[in-house]
């Protein structure tokens, strides 16, 4: 039994002196050591009152410039979910000629925010905004049409 | 009303009163107050929501236990599973009956002394009492039907028998110097001799101060609960209130034996340093005061090897109470023995 007690792989510390071990000097370091900690500013981020910024490379909720997208559908294409639909067409409208954006809807649901879709955009319309809080009560919620997308408007923010 | 129904029954009615009113409040922001030393220790914020800084929590929280479904396990028994936590919490208040919290004030005429009853064996009962805790725990622990309880029981009744060697030779070097085992007497004795006795016998205090955690069941000593190896330790089937009242039971342990300490070591409701003329101004603070300042820095002290230290495993849990310190406060009291013989 005493063999299994002391089989502790045998470090490389020094051997303790009888004085240090009677007078439990390691766990008095190991007490210090909490005690400065409890001093120490606190890491948590009490987050629906207060929250941090997030890269400005962080992948979040998709937006699309309505009035730069050029209904190309090269996002439809690459989009690996499929979640991203749009349909075009010619003419003129908001003082700018060629294609534009007749609809627009973005499934965040499905989307995997891999980025791909800012990627291929050649006039960088759509791209990830820095919002994160996603949420939705309703699946149908998550779906974001070309107002929503262009605005951002229907973001919550978490309160209480 | 006699003067006598008044000095025997109703101030230590009142007494009772106020300090199970108290008590019952202070459990609960003890827990609160462990919460958020450990959250500091951990550089953690701990409780924020309910209230100021979490200030209310303790009372949703036992508003929350009260509320909850009272569950018995099929297989449990019945009576005991019921008993248990009773036992428990009655013991631990018990033994608060012979704390002496301060020196005791003169209200319309009448002396209210600080303690409920000034027992002359005061200390032999608290540690008599407090052994009598056991039986709650090892009680619920089998009275549950379930392994996880039983070891937990098992562990603790072993731990705690174990401890109150080590714990009640630590008492009895400082009983030797006081003389009495009045809990008054034990102060009045140190205000008398000018010295507190954590300075004559710091040996045996710090053996009682280890013991002491052991004893109730502590981080790192909590082999009884042992959240990791033992789900919940003796009262993993309990729950709701029954389960809130094995933990006022716990803080209420804790809050009897630091206030043992204080009594026995560290000048009871005294000031520091009552013999030195200079620092009589601090009288203007109430003994009272003094007293819960003190066994408040014990509870810290519970609260802060609870976040240093990790849990020790129960055979070097054993082996330093029966290789290091029961032969320590053997020797602590050979020794005290021979020194008051030939100082006699």
């Amino acid at each position: 039994m005493s063999t299994i007690v002391s089989s502790a792989p045998s470090s490389s510390a020094p051997e303790k002196t009888f004085l240090e071990r009677f007078l439990l000097v390691e766990l008095l370091k190991g007490m210090w050591l909490t005690l400065k900690y409890t001093f120490r500013p606190k890491v948590t981020v009490q987050y629906p009152l207060e929250r941090e910024s997030v890269h400005p490379n962080y992948r979040g909720i998709l937006r699309v410039d309505e009035s730069t997208c050029i209904a190309c559908y090269l996002c439809e294409k690459i989009c690996p979910d499929k979640c991203i639909h749009l349909e075009g067409e010619r003419g003129y409208t908001k003082g700018k000629g060629g294609k534009y954006a007749t609809y627009f809807y973005i499934d965040h649901a499905r989307c995997l925010f891999c980025g791909l879709c800012e990627e291929v955009c050649p006039v960088d319309s759509i791209y990830h905004s820095n919002e994160y809080e996603a949420a939705v009560y309703n699946r149908v919620d998550a779906v974001h049409d070309l107002q929503i997308l262009d605005s951002g408007h229907n973001i919550i923010h978490y309160e209480r | 009303m006699s003067d006598f129904l008044i000095i025997n029954v109703v101030i230590p009615l009142v007494q009772i009163g106020v300090l199970l009113g108290i008590l019952g409040l202070a459990a609960g922001y003890i827990v609160l107050a462990e919460r958020k030393v450990l959250a500091f220790i951990q550089s953690r914020l701990g409780p924020m929501r309910v209230g100021p800084h979490g200030l209310l929590q303790p009372i949703a929280d036992s508003l929350k236990l009260l509320l909850k479904e009272d569950l018995i396990p099929g297989s449990a028994d019945k009576l005991l599973y019921v008993a248990s936590p009773v036992i428990v919490v009655a013991m631990a208040f018990t033994a608060l009956a012979m704390i002496p919290f301060g020196q005791g004030i003169t209200l319309l005429g009448y002396h209210i002394p600080g303690v409920i009853a000034d027992v002359n064996v005061g200390i032999l009962l608290i540690l008599g009492i407090s052994g009598l805790t056991t039986y709650g725990i090892i009680l619920g622990g089998w009275s549950s039907n379930s392994k996880y309880p039983l070891l937990g029981a098992m562990r603790a009744a072993a731990q705690m028998v174990s401890y109150e060697i080590a714990l009640t030779f630590a008492v009895l070097a400082g009983l030797m110097v006081a003389g009495t085992l009045s809990m008054v007497g034990i102060v009045e004795a140190q205000r008398d001799m000018g010295v507190w006795f954590v300075f004559i016998q710091p040996v045996a205090w710090g053996i009682f101060t280890i013991a002491m955690v052991a004893e109730t069941n502590r981080a790192p000593f909590d082999m009884a609960e042992a959240e990791s190896e033992l789900v919940g330790g003796f009262f993993t089937e309990y729950s709701g209130m029954r389960w809130a009242l094995f933990f006022l039971g716990e803080y209420t342990a804790m809050l009897v034996i630091a206030a043992v300490n204080v009594t026995l070591f560290w000048g009871g409701w005294m000031r520091p340093f009552p013999n030195v003329e200079a620092l009589a101004f601090l009288d203007v603070v109430p003994s009272g005061i003094w007293f819960l300042l003190k066994v408040t820095s014990f509870l810290y002290f519970y609260m802060w090897i609870r976040g240093t230290f990790p849990r020790y495993r129960y055979d070097q849990l054993m082996a330093l109470n029966w290789k290091s310190l029961i032969p320590l406060s053997i020797l602590n009291l050979l020794v005290t023995g021979v020194v008051m013989l030939l100082l006699a």
